[in-house]
Protein backbone atom coordinates (compact mmCIF):
# COMPACT_ATOMS: atom_id res chain seq x y z
CA UNK A 1 0.00 0.00 0.00
CA UNK A 2 2.72 2.01 0.92
CA UNK A 3 3.84 3.20 -2.83
CA UNK A 4 0.01 2.77 -3.33
CA UNK A 5 -0.77 6.71 -2.57
CA UNK A 6 -2.44 8.04 0.84
CA UNK A 7 -5.48 7.26 2.26
CA UNK A 8 -7.92 9.87 3.18
CA UNK A 9 -10.21 9.52 6.00
CA UNK A 10 -12.18 11.23 8.56
CA UNK A 11 -12.86 11.24 12.35
CA UNK A 12 -14.36 9.49 14.05
CA UNK A 13 -12.46 6.01 12.43
CA UNK A 14 -15.22 3.32 12.26
CA UNK A 15 -14.58 -0.09 13.31
CA UNK A 16 -15.37 -1.48 9.88
CA UNK A 17 -12.61 1.01 8.38
CA UNK A 18 -10.00 -0.15 11.89
CA UNK A 19 -10.71 -3.63 10.87
CA UNK A 20 -9.96 -3.00 6.77
CA UNK A 21 -6.82 -1.12 7.78
CA UNK A 22 -3.21 -2.72 6.74
CA UNK A 23 -0.43 -2.22 8.32
CA UNK A 24 2.07 -0.05 6.10
CA UNK A 25 -1.28 1.96 5.11
CA UNK A 26 -0.37 5.60 4.90
CA UNK A 27 -3.39 8.14 6.18
CA UNK A 28 -4.66 11.28 5.80
CA UNK A 29 -6.48 11.98 8.61
CA UNK A 30 -9.12 14.93 8.46
CA UNK A 31 -11.55 15.31 11.73
CA UNK A 32 -10.24 15.58 15.63
CA UNK A 33 -7.27 14.36 17.69
CA UNK A 34 -6.68 14.56 21.57
CA UNK A 35 -3.54 15.14 22.50
CA UNK A 36 -1.96 13.22 25.83
CA UNK A 37 1.11 12.46 26.88
CA UNK A 38 2.75 10.89 30.10
CA UNK A 39 1.23 12.87 32.81
CA UNK A 40 -2.49 13.11 31.49
CA UNK A 41 -2.21 9.31 30.73
CA UNK A 42 -1.01 9.04 34.67
CA UNK A 43 -4.18 11.40 35.71
CA UNK A 44 -6.77 9.61 33.18
CA UNK A 45 -5.86 6.01 34.55
CA UNK A 46 -5.60 7.18 38.24
CA UNK A 47 -9.68 8.74 37.96
CA UNK A 48 -10.41 5.67 35.75
CA UNK A 49 -9.58 3.61 38.70
CA UNK A 50 -10.63 5.53 41.45
CA UNK A 51 -14.14 5.02 39.52
CA UNK A 52 -14.47 9.29 39.20
CA UNK A 53 -15.27 10.99 35.83
CA UNK A 54 -13.44 12.09 33.06
CA UNK A 55 -12.70 15.76 32.47
CA UNK A 56 -13.52 14.14 28.68
CA UNK A 57 -15.25 11.27 26.79
CA UNK A 58 -12.73 8.92 25.51
CA UNK A 59 -15.11 6.61 23.20
CA UNK A 60 -14.18 6.29 19.57
CA UNK A 61 -11.36 9.22 20.13
CA UNK A 62 -7.60 9.45 18.54
CA UNK A 63 -5.71 9.52 21.10
CA UNK A 64 -2.07 11.58 19.98
CA UNK A 65 0.60 10.74 22.12
CA UNK A 66 2.19 14.85 21.62
CA UNK A 67 3.00 18.06 23.54
CA UNK A 68 2.68 20.86 21.56
CA UNK A 69 5.04 23.98 21.48
CA UNK A 70 2.68 27.52 21.90
CA UNK A 71 1.32 28.79 18.86
CA UNK A 72 3.14 31.36 17.42
CA UNK A 73 0.57 34.39 16.76
CA UNK A 74 -1.20 34.57 13.89
CA UNK A 75 -0.94 30.48 13.37
CA UNK A 76 -3.58 27.53 15.13
CA UNK A 77 -0.70 25.89 16.40
CA UNK A 78 2.76 25.56 16.96
CA UNK A 79 4.94 21.95 16.15
CA UNK A 80 3.50 19.06 17.45
CA UNK A 81 4.82 15.97 16.46
CA UNK A 82 4.32 12.41 17.89
CA UNK A 83 6.46 11.58 20.92
CA UNK A 84 7.82 7.89 22.13
CA UNK A 85 4.89 5.60 23.00
CA UNK A 86 6.27 2.93 24.76
CA UNK A 87 6.05 5.47 27.93
CA UNK A 88 2.63 5.29 27.35
CA UNK A 89 2.51 1.19 27.66
CA UNK A 90 1.46 0.98 31.32
CA UNK A 91 -1.78 2.77 30.74
CA UNK A 92 -2.51 1.30 27.48
CA UNK A 93 -4.78 -1.49 28.42
CA UNK A 94 -7.13 0.65 30.46
CA UNK A 95 -7.45 3.49 27.84
CA UNK A 96 -8.31 0.85 25.21
CA UNK A 97 -10.67 -0.77 27.60
CA UNK A 98 -12.71 2.71 27.59
CA UNK A 99 -13.13 2.71 23.64
CA UNK A 100 -10.99 4.85 21.98
CA UNK A 101 -10.34 4.44 18.62
CA UNK A 102 -6.98 4.71 17.64
CA UNK A 103 -3.65 6.14 18.91
CA UNK A 104 -1.04 8.19 17.33
CA UNK A 105 2.49 8.00 18.66
CA UNK A 106 6.10 6.57 17.09
CA UNK A 107 8.13 3.55 18.10
CA UNK A 108 7.33 0.23 18.87
CA UNK A 109 5.37 -0.81 22.08
CA UNK A 110 5.15 -3.60 24.53
CA UNK A 111 3.71 -7.04 24.17
CA UNK A 112 1.02 -6.01 26.02
CA UNK A 113 -0.03 -2.59 25.07
CA UNK A 114 0.19 -4.22 21.17
CA UNK A 115 -2.35 -6.97 22.85
CA UNK A 116 -4.47 -5.15 24.50
CA UNK A 117 -4.85 -2.87 21.22
CA UNK A 118 -5.46 -5.52 19.31
CA UNK A 119 -7.95 -7.33 21.39
CA UNK A 120 -10.05 -3.74 22.01
CA UNK A 121 -9.83 -3.11 17.76
CA UNK A 122 -7.67 0.33 18.87
CA UNK A 123 -5.66 1.00 15.73
CA UNK A 124 -2.03 1.67 16.70
CA UNK A 125 -0.89 4.77 13.81
CA UNK A 126 2.62 6.32 13.61
CA UNK A 127 3.88 9.71 12.62
CA UNK A 128 7.15 10.66 11.78
CA UNK A 129 9.03 11.94 14.99
CA UNK A 130 10.37 14.99 14.65
CA UNK A 131 8.37 16.21 11.37
CA UNK A 132 6.75 18.43 14.61
CA UNK A 133 6.70 21.68 12.28
CA UNK A 134 5.48 19.62 8.78
CA UNK A 135 2.68 17.70 11.33
CA UNK A 136 1.56 21.88 13.20
CA UNK A 137 1.30 23.08 10.35
CA UNK A 138 -1.42 20.71 9.22
CA UNK A 139 -3.32 21.87 12.52
CA UNK A 140 -6.60 24.15 11.96
CA UNK A 141 -7.55 24.50 15.19
CA UNK A 142 -6.28 23.74 18.72
CA UNK A 143 -8.72 24.02 22.24
CA UNK A 144 -7.93 23.59 25.56
CA UNK A 145 -9.55 20.43 27.26
CA UNK A 146 -8.53 19.31 30.32
CA UNK A 147 -5.82 19.69 32.81
CA UNK A 148 -4.73 23.11 31.90
CA UNK A 149 -1.95 23.10 35.28
CA UNK A 150 0.35 20.01 32.81
CA UNK A 151 0.99 22.83 30.21
CA UNK A 152 2.05 21.12 27.62
CA UNK A 153 1.40 17.97 28.92
CA UNK A 154 -2.47 19.07 29.05
CA UNK A 155 -5.25 17.83 26.93
CA UNK A 156 -5.57 19.12 23.81
CA UNK A 157 -8.50 18.63 21.11
CA UNK A 158 -6.84 18.74 17.77
CA UNK A 159 -8.96 20.03 14.67
CA UNK A 160 -6.36 18.72 11.57
CA UNK A 161 -6.23 18.66 7.94
CA UNK A 162 -4.63 15.81 6.06
CA UNK A 163 -2.57 14.47 8.96
CA UNK A 164 0.03 12.09 7.81
CA UNK A 165 0.33 9.11 9.81
CA UNK A 166 1.40 5.21 8.85
CA UNK A 167 -0.76 2.13 10.01
CA UNK A 168 2.04 0.85 12.44
CA UNK A 169 -0.48 -1.95 14.04
CA UNK A 170 -3.54 -2.85 12.03
CA UNK A 171 -6.18 -5.66 13.87
CA UNK A 172 -4.81 -8.56 11.84
CA UNK A 173 -1.53 -9.02 13.48
CA UNK A 174 0.33 -6.95 10.66
CA UNK A 175 3.41 -4.51 12.37
CA UNK A 176 5.47 -2.44 10.53
CA UNK A 177 7.88 -3.28 13.36
CA UNK A 178 8.39 -6.61 12.85
CA UNK A 179 11.78 -6.00 11.63
CA UNK A 180 13.39 -5.02 15.20
CA UNK A 181 12.38 -8.23 16.56
CA UNK A 182 15.28 -10.32 14.84
CA UNK A 183 17.03 -9.59 18.09
CA UNK B 1 49.23 40.16 33.79
CA UNK B 2 47.01 42.43 32.29
CA UNK B 3 44.71 42.98 28.95
CA UNK B 4 42.50 40.20 30.26
CA UNK B 5 39.02 40.55 28.14
CA UNK B 6 35.95 39.97 30.47
CA UNK B 7 33.14 38.98 27.90
CA UNK B 8 29.87 41.53 28.99
CA UNK B 9 27.10 39.83 30.37
CA UNK B 10 24.43 41.85 28.05
CA UNK B 11 26.14 39.94 25.12
CA UNK B 12 26.33 36.72 26.53
CA UNK B 13 22.14 37.09 26.70
CA UNK B 14 21.54 38.22 23.34
CA UNK B 15 24.18 35.50 21.95
CA UNK B 16 22.23 32.42 23.58
CA UNK B 17 18.99 33.69 22.35
CA UNK B 18 20.52 34.22 18.90
CA UNK B 19 21.94 30.51 19.16
CA UNK B 20 18.56 29.03 20.45
CA UNK B 21 16.54 30.60 18.12
CA UNK B 22 18.88 29.37 15.37
CA UNK B 23 18.87 26.00 16.16
CA UNK B 24 15.06 25.65 16.59
CA UNK B 25 14.35 26.53 13.39
CA UNK B 26 17.03 25.32 11.20
CA UNK B 27 18.75 21.88 10.91
CA UNK B 28 22.45 22.46 10.46
CA UNK B 29 23.77 22.05 6.72
CA UNK B 30 25.72 19.17 7.47
CA UNK B 31 22.70 17.37 8.73
CA UNK B 32 20.62 18.66 5.98
CA UNK B 33 22.73 17.74 3.52
CA UNK B 34 23.57 14.02 4.83
CA UNK B 35 19.89 13.56 4.94
CA UNK B 36 18.78 14.42 1.76
CA UNK B 37 22.05 11.98 0.72
CA UNK B 38 20.80 9.14 2.29
CA UNK B 39 16.98 9.75 0.62
CA UNK B 40 18.75 9.47 -2.48
CA UNK B 41 19.75 6.03 -1.73
CA UNK B 42 17.24 4.99 0.32
CA UNK B 43 16.09 1.22 -0.77
CA UNK B 44 12.78 0.87 1.35
CA UNK B 45 9.90 2.88 0.16
CA UNK B 46 8.95 2.72 4.13
CA UNK B 47 12.31 4.47 4.74
CA UNK B 48 11.76 7.10 1.84
CA UNK B 49 8.03 7.72 3.22
CA UNK B 50 10.48 8.61 6.22
CA UNK B 51 13.22 10.85 4.69
CA UNK B 52 10.63 12.66 2.62
CA UNK B 53 8.86 13.70 5.13
CA UNK B 54 11.96 14.91 7.91
CA UNK B 55 13.38 16.91 5.06
CA UNK B 56 9.70 18.93 3.99
CA UNK B 57 9.65 19.33 7.91
CA UNK B 58 12.92 21.15 7.78
CA UNK B 59 11.85 23.15 4.90
CA UNK B 60 8.27 23.97 6.77
CA UNK B 61 10.59 24.64 9.89
CA UNK B 62 12.24 27.56 8.42
CA UNK B 63 9.85 28.89 6.02
CA UNK B 64 7.08 29.13 8.42
CA UNK B 65 9.79 30.20 11.85
CA UNK B 66 8.07 26.60 14.00
CA UNK B 67 10.43 24.49 15.90
CA UNK B 68 11.58 21.50 13.77
CA UNK B 69 10.72 19.51 17.04
CA UNK B 70 7.61 19.50 19.54
CA UNK B 71 10.31 18.53 22.04
CA UNK B 72 12.66 21.97 21.71
CA UNK B 73 14.81 19.87 23.97
CA UNK B 74 16.84 19.65 27.18
CA UNK B 75 19.60 23.07 25.90
CA UNK B 76 23.05 23.01 26.69
CA UNK B 77 25.54 25.91 25.91
CA UNK B 78 29.48 24.47 25.36
CA UNK B 79 31.91 27.68 26.07
CA UNK B 80 35.62 27.38 24.54
CA UNK B 81 37.87 30.23 25.44
CA UNK B 82 40.54 31.46 24.09
CA UNK B 83 43.77 32.45 25.55
CA UNK B 84 43.49 36.04 27.48
CA UNK B 85 39.44 35.59 27.58
CA UNK B 86 37.41 35.35 31.59
CA UNK B 87 33.89 35.14 32.46
CA UNK B 88 32.12 37.25 33.90
CA UNK B 89 30.49 37.17 37.49
CA UNK B 90 26.83 36.05 37.04
CA UNK B 91 27.55 34.15 33.73
CA UNK B 92 25.25 31.35 34.15
CA UNK B 93 22.28 33.74 34.93
CA UNK B 94 23.20 35.64 31.88
CA UNK B 95 23.16 32.33 29.80
CA UNK B 96 19.70 31.25 31.41
CA UNK B 97 18.38 34.64 30.88
CA UNK B 98 18.95 34.38 27.13
CA UNK B 99 17.37 31.71 27.38
CA UNK B 100 14.13 32.40 28.84
CA UNK B 101 13.90 34.86 25.87
CA UNK B 102 14.06 32.65 23.22
CA UNK B 103 11.40 30.58 24.61
CA UNK B 104 8.92 33.67 24.72
CA UNK B 105 10.05 34.55 21.16
CA UNK B 106 9.82 31.39 18.57
CA UNK B 107 7.81 30.38 20.85
CA UNK B 108 9.69 26.97 22.36
CA UNK B 109 7.71 24.14 24.56
CA UNK B 110 9.05 24.64 27.99
CA UNK B 111 10.68 21.08 28.39
CA UNK B 112 11.83 21.37 31.72
CA UNK B 113 10.08 20.21 35.34
CA UNK B 114 10.90 20.74 38.87
CA UNK B 115 10.47 18.30 41.64
CA UNK B 116 11.71 15.07 38.65
CA UNK B 117 10.50 12.40 41.38
CA UNK B 118 7.02 13.59 42.24
CA UNK B 119 5.20 16.67 40.99
CA UNK B 120 7.33 17.32 37.71
CA UNK B 121 6.09 20.86 37.64
CA UNK B 122 6.71 22.55 34.82
CA UNK B 123 9.65 25.22 35.45
CA UNK B 124 8.17 26.98 32.16
CA UNK B 125 11.28 28.58 30.34
CA UNK B 126 13.56 25.84 29.53
CA UNK B 127 16.09 26.61 32.20
CA UNK B 128 18.84 25.80 33.85
CA UNK B 129 20.65 25.69 30.46
CA UNK B 130 23.69 22.47 30.94
CA UNK B 131 27.01 24.82 30.84
CA UNK B 132 30.03 23.18 29.50
CA UNK B 133 33.36 25.67 29.77
CA UNK B 134 36.36 25.00 28.28
CA UNK B 135 39.08 25.82 26.26
CA UNK B 136 40.67 25.98 22.53
CA UNK B 137 38.15 29.09 21.62
CA UNK B 138 39.68 31.80 19.23
CA UNK B 139 43.10 33.97 20.87
CA UNK B 140 40.95 37.25 22.52
CA UNK B 141 37.67 36.20 22.30
CA UNK B 142 35.32 32.70 22.83
CA UNK B 143 33.37 29.91 20.74
CA UNK B 144 30.16 29.36 22.08
CA UNK B 145 27.78 26.81 20.64
CA UNK B 146 24.15 25.54 21.66
CA UNK B 147 22.89 21.76 21.54
CA UNK B 148 19.42 21.11 21.74
CA UNK B 149 19.08 17.56 22.69
CA UNK B 150 15.44 15.73 22.79
CA UNK B 151 13.94 13.26 25.37
CA UNK B 152 13.55 10.51 23.64
CA UNK B 153 16.74 10.48 22.46
CA UNK B 154 18.37 11.24 25.74
CA UNK B 155 16.44 7.97 27.40
CA UNK B 156 18.46 6.33 24.74
CA UNK B 157 21.56 7.15 26.23
CA UNK B 158 23.81 4.34 28.40
CA UNK B 159 27.13 4.03 30.12
CA UNK B 160 29.34 0.59 30.23
CA UNK B 161 31.93 -0.04 32.58
CA UNK B 162 34.22 -2.06 30.71
CA UNK B 163 37.27 -3.99 31.19
CA UNK B 164 40.16 -2.67 29.92
CA UNK B 165 41.01 -5.57 28.33
CA UNK B 166 37.29 -5.50 26.42
CA UNK B 167 38.96 -2.22 23.79
CA UNK B 168 37.62 -1.85 20.77
CA UNK B 169 35.24 -5.38 21.18
CA UNK B 170 33.52 -3.88 23.82
CA UNK B 171 33.36 -0.63 22.60
CA UNK B 172 31.38 -2.04 19.28
CA UNK B 173 29.48 -4.13 21.43
CA UNK B 174 28.23 -1.09 23.47
CA UNK B 175 27.07 1.07 20.40
CA UNK B 176 25.48 -1.97 18.42
CA UNK B 177 23.87 -2.68 22.19
CA UNK B 178 22.28 0.60 22.73
CA UNK B 179 21.87 0.86 18.86
CA UNK B 180 19.44 -2.02 18.76
CA UNK B 181 18.18 -1.38 22.63
CA UNK B 182 16.74 2.00 22.03
CA UNK B 183 17.31 3.04 18.34
CA UNK B 184 14.03 3.25 16.90
CA UNK B 185 12.44 4.97 19.37
CA UNK B 186 15.41 7.88 19.42
CA UNK B 187 14.44 9.49 15.88
CA UNK B 188 16.66 7.52 13.56
CA UNK B 189 18.51 8.43 11.14
CA UNK B 190 20.82 8.74 14.44
CA UNK B 191 24.12 10.23 14.88
CA UNK B 192 25.68 7.71 17.13
CA UNK B 193 28.16 8.83 19.55
CA UNK B 194 30.29 6.87 21.81
CA UNK B 195 33.28 8.72 24.31
CA UNK B 196 35.95 6.02 25.28
CA UNK B 197 38.13 7.01 28.49
CA UNK B 198 38.01 9.39 31.57
CA UNK B 199 35.96 8.76 34.35
CA UNK B 200 32.25 7.62 33.81
CA UNK B 201 31.14 11.27 33.70
CA UNK B 202 34.00 12.31 31.46
CA UNK B 203 33.13 9.36 28.89
CA UNK B 204 29.04 10.42 28.74
CA UNK B 205 30.25 14.13 28.28
CA UNK B 206 32.71 12.82 25.30
CA UNK B 207 29.94 10.94 23.73
CA UNK B 208 27.67 14.36 24.04
CA UNK B 209 30.47 16.08 22.87
CA UNK B 210 30.50 14.01 19.22
CA UNK B 211 26.79 15.35 18.57
CA UNK B 212 28.83 19.27 18.18
CA UNK B 213 31.47 17.44 14.70
CA UNK B 214 30.07 17.62 11.88
CA UNK B 215 28.48 14.82 10.34
CA UNK B 216 30.28 13.34 7.82
CA UNK B 217 34.05 14.13 9.87
CA UNK B 218 36.04 11.48 11.04
CA UNK B 219 38.37 11.49 14.11
CA UNK B 220 41.70 12.65 13.24
CA UNK B 221 43.21 9.72 14.86
CA UNK B 222 43.56 6.71 12.23
CA UNK B 223 42.35 3.67 14.67
CA UNK B 224 39.30 5.38 15.55
CA UNK B 225 38.43 6.95 12.11
CA UNK B 226 38.19 3.35 10.63
CA UNK B 227 36.09 2.57 13.25
CA UNK B 228 33.57 4.70 12.90
CA UNK B 229 33.16 3.74 9.50
CA UNK B 230 32.94 0.42 10.70
CA UNK B 231 30.37 0.78 13.31
CA UNK B 232 28.30 3.37 10.35
CA UNK B 233 28.08 0.18 8.43
CA UNK B 234 26.97 -2.13 11.16
CA UNK B 235 24.66 0.42 12.69
CA UNK B 236 23.25 0.24 9.12
CA UNK B 237 23.10 -3.59 9.05
CA UNK B 238 20.56 -3.39 11.68
CA UNK B 239 17.83 -2.01 9.31
CA UNK B 240 16.12 -0.53 12.16
CA UNK B 241 16.01 2.43 9.68
CA UNK B 242 14.48 5.69 9.66
CA UNK B 243 11.94 6.54 12.14
CA UNK B 244 11.80 2.64 12.57
CA UNK B 245 10.73 2.06 9.93
CA UNK B 246 13.12 -0.33 8.40
CA UNK B 247 15.34 0.71 5.46
CA UNK B 248 18.73 1.49 5.22
CA UNK B 249 19.63 4.55 7.06
CA UNK B 250 19.44 4.26 11.22
CA UNK B 251 22.22 6.17 11.36
CA UNK B 252 23.66 9.39 9.49
CA UNK B 253 27.31 9.02 11.30
CA UNK B 254 29.11 7.43 13.79
CA UNK B 255 31.59 9.61 16.19
CA UNK B 256 34.35 8.39 18.42
CA UNK B 257 35.87 10.14 21.33
CA UNK B 258 38.82 9.42 23.32
CA UNK B 259 40.23 10.44 26.95
CA UNK B 260 42.87 9.24 29.08
CA UNK B 261 41.58 7.11 31.84
CA UNK B 262 42.89 4.81 34.48
CA UNK B 263 44.68 2.07 33.99
CA UNK B 264 41.96 0.04 36.23
CA UNK B 265 39.12 1.31 33.77
CA UNK B 266 37.16 1.63 30.34
CA UNK B 267 33.95 3.73 30.73
CA UNK B 268 32.09 4.29 27.58
CA UNK B 269 29.71 6.58 27.20
CA UNK B 270 26.81 6.20 24.18
CA UNK B 271 24.34 8.77 23.06
CA UNK B 272 22.07 8.58 20.18
CA UNK B 273 21.56 12.02 18.65
CA UNK B 274 18.05 12.53 16.72
CA UNK B 275 17.92 13.28 12.83
CA UNK B 276 16.67 16.90 14.28
CA UNK B 277 20.00 17.31 15.73
CA UNK B 278 19.80 20.85 16.73
CA UNK B 279 23.68 23.09 16.92
CA UNK B 280 24.50 26.66 16.38
CA UNK B 281 27.54 28.44 16.80
CA UNK B 282 29.00 31.73 17.15
CA UNK B 283 32.20 33.60 18.25
CA UNK B 284 32.36 36.60 20.79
Amino acid sequence: MIDGGEIKVTTPLSLEFRERASAGDRLLITGRLVTARDQAHRRLVEALEKGERLPLELKGEIIYYAGPTPAPPGKAAGSVGPTTSSRMDPYTPRLAAEGIAACIGKGPRSPEAKRALAENGVLYLVGIGGAAALLGSRVRALRLLAYEDLGPEAVYELEVEDFPVLVAYDLKGGDVFAHLARW
Amino acid sequence: MGGWRVLELSRITEAVEELAVKASLELPPDVEKALAKARERESSPRGRYALDMILENAEVARREGLPLCQDTGMFHLYVDLGEGVALPSGFRSAVDEGMRRATRRVPLRSSMVDFPLGERRNRGDNTPVHVHVGRGGPEGGARLTLLAKGGGSENATRLFMLLPGEGEGGVRRAVLETVRAKGAQACPPLVVCAGAGGDAEEALELALRGLLRPVGERHPREPLARLEEELLEEVNATGIGAAGLGGDTTALDVHLEEAPTHIACLPVGVVLGCHALRRSTLLL
